[in-house]
C-alpha cells in the first residue's frame, strides 16, 4: 500500500435500507476509508436517513441489521454523521428516532462538506 | 490527469456500466491515465466472462476486458461483491468448491482497500452506476 | 480557492429525485453534467438554475431522439470528450442516481 496524503472523503447515502443494497455498500465503503485513517463524512440524506430509524427488525425478512452497524462507527473514529433535516422532518422524524446521536445538517452544512472534501461517494 | 473508475452498475441492468467504458476510453484517448478500474456491487458482472450477449448487441463485457487489458489498466472487482454473485477466480471457486472460475483475465479481485486506495492515489474519482 | 464540483446526474427529473436532491446541495459555481436518462431533464422547464453551468451529453440526448430544438440555450452540449474535459476542470465529481 503506497503512502498517500490524508484525504477528505466523503459518502452520501440516499437509500432506504433492505428493499435495495446501497445502505450497506455505503456502510462497507464508509468503514474502509475509516480503517485506512482518512478524514470520513458520512451523510444521510433523502430516504437515507431511515437507515438510522429505531426499531427494525430485519429478522423477518432474514436480513442483518444495518442499523446495529452504525453503533460501532465511533469504534471506527467515524464521528462526523450527519442527517438531512429536512429529510427527517418530510417523514414526521426526528433526532430521538435514530439509532445513534447525529448532527443534523441543512443544505448549506452539507454543501460546505462536499466543498471540502477530495472525493465524494453517493450511493 | 490521474482517474479512477468506479463501476457499481451491471451492463445489462442499465446504461451506466456503459457510461462508464466510454469515459475511460476517451480519457486513455486524450492522454490521461487510468490508475484503477474497480467494479463494486453489481458492477461486477462487468468482469464475468461466461456472460452470451446476443450476437446484435454489443459485447461489453469483452470490451472491458479488451480495453484493460490493452492498455495494462489495474483492474479489480471487489472480492466480497465478486463472491456473493457467482463471479470467482480460479482461487475463489476452489476455496468454494464451484464448478468454474469466471473472472475476466484483465480482472483481479481484491477488497474494498483497493478503492481507498485508487482514491488516494488519483486526481479523480469518477463514479457510475450508484 | 475555488474548487468546483462535477455533478453527474443520470435519472430524468421527471422520473426521479436525483436532480432535485443534487440542486439542494449544488453551489455556485458548480457544473452538472445530465448523462443517460438524465438527459430527458431537458424537457422538463421548471428546474433551471443560474448560478450553475449546465451541460447535457450529445450522445444520450441523440440516442434519445431529443434534438438541439428541445434544449434550453442555457444548457451547453458536449460529447464524451468534453465531459472528461468537465472532470478534469473541476476538483471533484458527485455522481447522482
Amino acid at each position: 500500500m503506497s503512502e498517500h496524503t490524508r484525504k477528505t472523503l466523503t459518502f452520501i447515502t440516499r437509500q432506504a435500507p433492505y428493499g435495495q443494497s446501497g445502505a450497506k455498500a455505503c456502510l462497507d465503503m464508509v468503514l474502509s476509508a475509516a480503517v485506512f485513517d482518512q478524514q470520513v463524512h458520512y451523510i444521510f440524506m433523502g430516504a437515507g436517513v431511515l437507515q438510522l430509524r429505531r426499531g427494525q427488525q430485519p429478522g423477518a425478512i432474514h436480513a442483518k441489521d444495518l442499523s446495529a452497524a452504525f453503533s460501532a462507527l465511533p469504534l471506527y473514529d467515524v464521528d462526523s454523521i450527519h442527517v438531512e433535516a429536512e429529510a427527517l422532518r418530510a417523514r414526521g422524524m426526528s433526532a430521538q428516532d435514530l439509532v445513534i446521536p447525529v448532527k443534523e445538517a441543512s443544505a448549506a452544512d452539507i454543501a460546505t462538506l462536499i466543498n471540502h472534501s477530495d472525493a465524494v461517494f453517493n450511493l | 490527469m490521474k482517474f479512477t473508475i468506479v463501476v457499481q452498475a451491471a451492463p445489462a441492468a442499465s446504461q451506466a456500466a456503459w457510461s462508464a467504458y466510454q469515459f475511460t476510453r476517451t480519457a486513455l484517448a486524450a492522454g490521461h491515465g487510468i490508475y484503477r478500474v474497480f467494479f463494486y456491487g453489481d458492477g461486477v458482472h462487468n468482469t464475468n466472462s461466461l456472460s452470451v450477449p446476443p450476437q446484435d448487441e454489443f459485447d461489453l463485457v469483452s470490451a472491458w476486458n479488451t480495453l484493460l487489458g490493452e492498455h495494462g489498466i489495474d483492474a479489480i472487482s471487489c472480492v466480497s461483491s465478486a463472491l456473493k454473485r457467482g463471479v470467482l477466480d480460479a482461487g475463489e471457486a476452489d476455496r468454494y468448491e464451484r464448478s468454474c472460475a469466471n473472472l475476466s483475465p484483465a480482472v483481479t479481485l481484491s477488497g474494498l482497500g483497493q478503492l481507498v486506495d485508487a482514491t488516494l492515489a488519483s486526481d479523480r474519482v469518477i463514479t457510475f452506476g450508484a | 480557492m475555488s474548487t468546483p464540483s462535477l455533478h453527474i446526474v443520470n435519472k430524468s427529473s421527471l422520473d426521479s429525485n436525483a436532480l432535485s436532491s443534487c440542486l439542494v446541495v449544488a453551489t455556485p459555481g458548480d457544473c452538472l453534467l445530465l448523462i443517460e436518462d438524465g438527459v430527458y431533464s431537458v424537457l422538463d422547464p421548471d428546474w433551471l438554475p443560474t448560478a450553475i453551468e449546465i451541460y447535457v451529453l450529445a450522445e444520450d440526448l441523440q440516442a434519445r431522439g431529443l434534438g438541439a430544438d428541445s434544449v434550453d440555450a442555457r444548457i451547453r452540449s458536449v460529447d464524451y470528450a468534453g465531459f472528461v474535459e468537465l472532470a478534469c476542470r473541476c476538483t471533484r465529481s458527485v455522481s447522482w442516481s
